[in-house]
């Protein structure tokens, strides 16, 4: 039986090898005292649009009968003789829709669906307006686009004055396509998102910010009142938009009622075997719905909650909901996971990614937490300025995965930390310059553009500004924009004007550059020169004397050293430059960055050997990092070489015939 | 050391030593050879003319270590490109002094004897290492098909993890019968460096397979579960190295540990062949 104990022993061996191997969990957070939820600070009162709704799921053949009341207030300063509503779900009615139309497939997954879907409005009438269906009266198409559905201008029979109130009655069908773009069925498994008519923002001057969908734009609406029913199967498990205030089971069904006010947008998930995990973290009630056996990839995002709520609240404002709900959808609709509604976030992922050594689960919870502030609370328009949203997330989140998990905060392999930081500045500088960031998103040459540029080079610049002007006052800054503008639908000169107060104008030119006008910086170094000192030498003129004086050096011996440094681009950022001699003596010295170049001169004992700009990294928005150095002295690679012959002969070792 | 010290200190060892020593060192030697072009991409990238030189490569954060490989990918990956040609040249080359481990661990031969041996078989040994690489590519292939086949039909009534649990047991099985095979083609290496013709030698190592199959395969996972545990370990130990940090002490720490465990892996190799040795009964 020689053979079996060497067999468990060899397995032995290669499993201990494994758990060697596998990367440390994240660290234990101590718990927070949980403060009680903050009471929900209304929007702007009355709320222009309030929805009441019942929605009813066939998930046999993903179909939602959806019927209720809209109220809507012109709370703007000019009477309306329109109304818009996004049906966002004709986006993936056919292949003609803008959405889809384009022949390299669609959105951020450049993916068609497998099965179509719409939203079909049957009939829409105001209580105030005799009860006609007016949706008869509807534009069939969007105004910008005669093959769209999704942006349906609703003239009235007569104008809604200011301060005049609408009950609207409507009743209409959503068919989910398949999981396309976070939306739609896989299976049993549905994720209701735009899913009923939903009027567009209405903006103060008097008019509807309305837009046809766009594959690479998310939503912009009102806050209001979302008072909304959802039945389903008995046995399906729901999770929703706000705070479930009813359950109850009949004839089958599963008829749950949910509360939220003041949010923007209402989505919901349900399927059949959904698993529940329930916890508080920091006073908020929190409703984990994963897949069977993801058990771990619950305990990590908890985890995470618990490191980031708190953590979002302190920079940000606290939440100010009293519930939030995680959806982590099975495999085969991951096109569900990594979005955002109003306290509901959608993450993703395998089973096994706590056991990877990739933070993708713990980075994706934190961007979804973080949009409840930066698309919840202050509900920028997503399709005219989305750097607002995803650039602010996608700092928050880069900030706060590095407060909790240190250098590792994108990945820890085989004892190899890589941070979420250096991957955001490697995607934002390939396509640093394509494009401006603040920009509307469907003016993006790609979605690949847009994500570097938007969520990767928005958090990069913002990071960049904490390194260079100070973290304590960027802080204060996105403190202050976070507070006065929850609930107000900020514009990026908002953000600009709270980054000028704050952190002064060079910060904020910086900034308006780097956003507005494709601004970049570069900086090189290219010369750098020794020369000994020496007495001045030549023929003077000295008391009526031609004097000749022979080359000499001066005592004790010195250099002079000059070193030239370079700012390639508009960014006019304040840099250290580090200055190193054969003697080993450093001196850091401070360019201010302005003009196109800065000569650094030193008079030593030894030559100057070395120079690095920015040698502590601030400038992390820079083009390129490995052109600002210059070295006079031998070059050797120790660590390179050693662990690439070591790698080389592991190869060697075990493909070697 | 001239060639008279080295003589005499190659007497008084024996030839297995000293073939454990010539693998050892031979794999090095290919391996800084094979990595030259792409060490020279990356002394080409800049790296090396920071201050803190390329232990900023290695520091927590892997800020450097990104921007070399998205910065340089090009450059990189033409250095890639070369090392990976100049790898297949060195697999050639060692197929000489890993015959000669295969001749001296498997029995007590002169030096020169074995040397001879591995010089001959080295085209054989070449042959037996290519079908055996493909017939363990065909097989793990194979039985990722089928495991993913498997997995599909159930995947509506299994959780995931034991979805996936059932998809690696089906691979599991293709993996176990690539070891199988790389077992018999040891056991045929063994049986070529004592001369005999491949078609003998393909006949013993099958009946020699039949004898022992359980012994051989305990010994198969023994020697590679202990072959990845070293290298677990090694990987750990130079972690506590810390070559982010300045200090050629550092790197010259790191270098042992990887050169041991290199010599450590040879080792296990030797026993293995002897293990392979004692279930032939060649004559």
């Amino acid at each position: 039986m020689r053979w079996l104990l060497e067999l468990i022993l060899g397995v032995g061996a290669a499993v201990t090898a494994l758990a060697l191997c596998l990367p440390s969990s994240p660290p234990p957070l101590d718990r927070v005292a949980s403060p009680p939820p903050a009471a929900p600070a209304p929007g702007q009162l009355p709320y222009t649009t309030s929805y009441t709704l019942r929605a009813k799921l066939d998930p046999a053949t993903h179909r939602v009968q959806g019927s209720g009341t809209i109220d809507l207030v012109n709370t703007s300063r000019k009477p309306l003789g329109s109304l818009y509503f996004h049906l966002y779900l004709n986006a993936f009615k056919n292949d003609r829709t803008l959405f889809l139309r384009s022949p390299f497939g669609a959105g951020r997954r450049a993916a068609r669906p497998a099965e179509y879907g719409y939203l079909d409005v049957k009939r829409l009438s105001a209580r105030e307006l005799g009860g006609v269906n007016l949706w008869l009266n509807r534009v069939p198409h969007s105004p910008s686009d005669p093959e769209d559905e999704t942006d349906i201008e609703l003239p009235l029979p007569q104008a809604l004055p200011p301060g005049g109130r609408l009950t609207l009655d409507l009743s209409f069908e959503a068919l989910l396509p398949s999981l396309l773009e976070r939306t739609g069925h896989a299976g049993s498994f549905h994720l209701v998102a735009q899913w009923f008519p939903k009027l567009a923002r209405l903006e103060p001057e008097g008019h509807f910010e309305h837009f046809a969908f766009h594959p690479y734009a998310e939503f912009y609406a009102d806050f209001g009142r979302y008072d909304v029913t959802l039945d389903v199967p008995e046995g399906f498990v729901l999770g929703a938009t706000g705070l479930r205030v009813s359950e109850r089971r009949e004839k089958g069904r599963r008829i749950e009622r949910y509360l939220a006010e003041p949010v923007h947008d209402f989505a919901w998930a349900a399927w059949d075997r959904f698993v529940e995990r329930r916890t508080t973290v920091h006073g908020v009630a929190v409703r984990l719905l994963h897949p069977p056996g993801h058990q771990e990839s619950a305990r990590a995002t908890e985890l995470t909650l618990r490191a980031s709520l708190p953590d979002f609240s302190r920079r940000y404002g606290s939440y100010p909901y009293p519930n939030l709900t995680v959806i982590h959808p099975p495999e085969g609709a991951e096109s569900a996971g990594g979005m955002e509604y109003p306290t509901l976030i959608t993450t993703g992922g395998p089973w096994y990614h706590p056991l990877s050594g990739l933070r993708s689960l713990e980075a994706l919870t934190v961007h979804e937490l973080g949009h409840q502030w930066f698309y919840g609370l202050l509900a920028s328009n997503e399709a005219r300025a989305p750097f607002l949203d995803e650039g602010l997330t996608s700092y928050a989140e880069m900030s706060t995965l590095s407060n909790w998990l240190g250098s590792a905060s994108g990945a820890e392999l085989f004892g190899l930390s890589i941070s979420t930081a250096s991957v955001f500045r490697a995607v934002a500088s390939v396509r640093g310059a394509d494009e401006v960031i603040a920009r509307p998103a469907a003016e993006f040459s790609s979605f690949q553009n847009l994500g570097a540029l938007v969520y990767c080079r928005s958090a990069i610049l913002i990071e960049t500004l904490a390194r260079v002007f100070g973290r304590e006052s960027l802080d204060r800054a996105l403190l202050e924009y976070a507070r006065a503008f929850r609930f107000r639908h900020p514009n990026p000169k908002d953000l600009v004007a709270k980054i000028r107060e704050h952190m002064g104008e060079r910060a904020a030119t910086t900034a308006e550059r780097a956003l507005f006008e494709r601004g970049r910086v570069n900086f090189l170094v290219r010369e750098l020169q020794n020369a000994p000192n020496r007495m001045a030498a030549g023929y003077f003129e000295r008391n009526a004397r031609r004097e000749r004086v022979v080359p000499k050096l001066v005592e004790p011996p010195g250099y002079r050293s000059s070193a030239t440094v370079y700012r390639h681009g508009s960014l006019e950022i304040p840099v250290e430059v580090l200055l190193i001699s054969e003697d080993g003596t450093e001196q850091v010295r401070h360019w201010d960055g302005l003009g196109a170049f800065h000569v650094f001169e030193q008079t030593g004992a030894s030559p100057l050997v070395k120079v690095q700009i920015d040698p502590g990294n601030r400038v992390l928005i820079e083009d390129r990092l490995l052109d600002n150095q210059l070295s006079l002295t031998q070059k050797s690679l120790p660590r390179v070489a050693e662990r690439l012959v070591y790698w080389a002969a592991l190869g060697l070792s075990g493909i070697g015939p | 050391m001239n060639l008279r010290v080295l003589r005499a200190w190659s007497a008084r060892r024996s030839p297995l030593q000293i073939s454990v020593l010539s693998l050892w060192l031979a794999r090095v030697i290919a391996a800084s050879i094979v990595t030259l072009p792409l060490a020279r991409a990356v002394a080409e990238s800049g790296i090396a003319g920071l201050p803190k030189g390329d232990r900023v490569l290695f520091e927590p954060g892997g800020l450097w270590l990104v921007e070399l490989l998205t910065a340089e990918s090009t450059a990189l990956w033409s250095g890639l490109q070369a090392s990976l040609q100049l790898g297949l040249l060195a697999l050639l080359l060692l197929s000489v002094p890993s015959a000669l481990l295969f001749a001296t661990a498997s029995a007590p031969v002169e030096l020169s004897d074995a040397f001879r041996s591995s010089v001959r078989v080295a085209p054989r040994w070449l042959a037996i290492g290519v079908v055996q690489i493909l017939s363990s590519a065909l097989v793990i292939t194979l039985a990722a098909l089928v495991a993913q086949g498997v997995t599909r039909s159930i995947s509506g009534w299994l959780t995931e993890p034991v979805k996936d649990l059932v998809f690696l047991s089906v691979l599991a099985s293709g993996l176990v019968l690539a070891g199988l095979l790389a077992i018999q083609a040891d056991l045929v290496r063994v049986v070529l460096v004592r001369g005999l013709p491949t078609g003998s030698a393909l006949e013993l190592a099958y009946q020699a397979f039949g004898r022992a199959r359980a012994r051989l395969l305990g010994g198969y996972t023994l020697a590679f579960g202990l072959g990845v545990l070293s290298i677990a370990i090694a990987a750990r130990a130079t972690e506590l190295c810390q070559v982010e940090h300045a200090g050629a002490l550092r790197v010259v720490g790191v270098s042992l540990i990887h050169a041991g465990l290199l010599l450590v892996l040879v080792l296990i190799e030797a026993l293995w062949i002897r293990r392979l040795s004692s279930s032939l009964k060649v004559t």
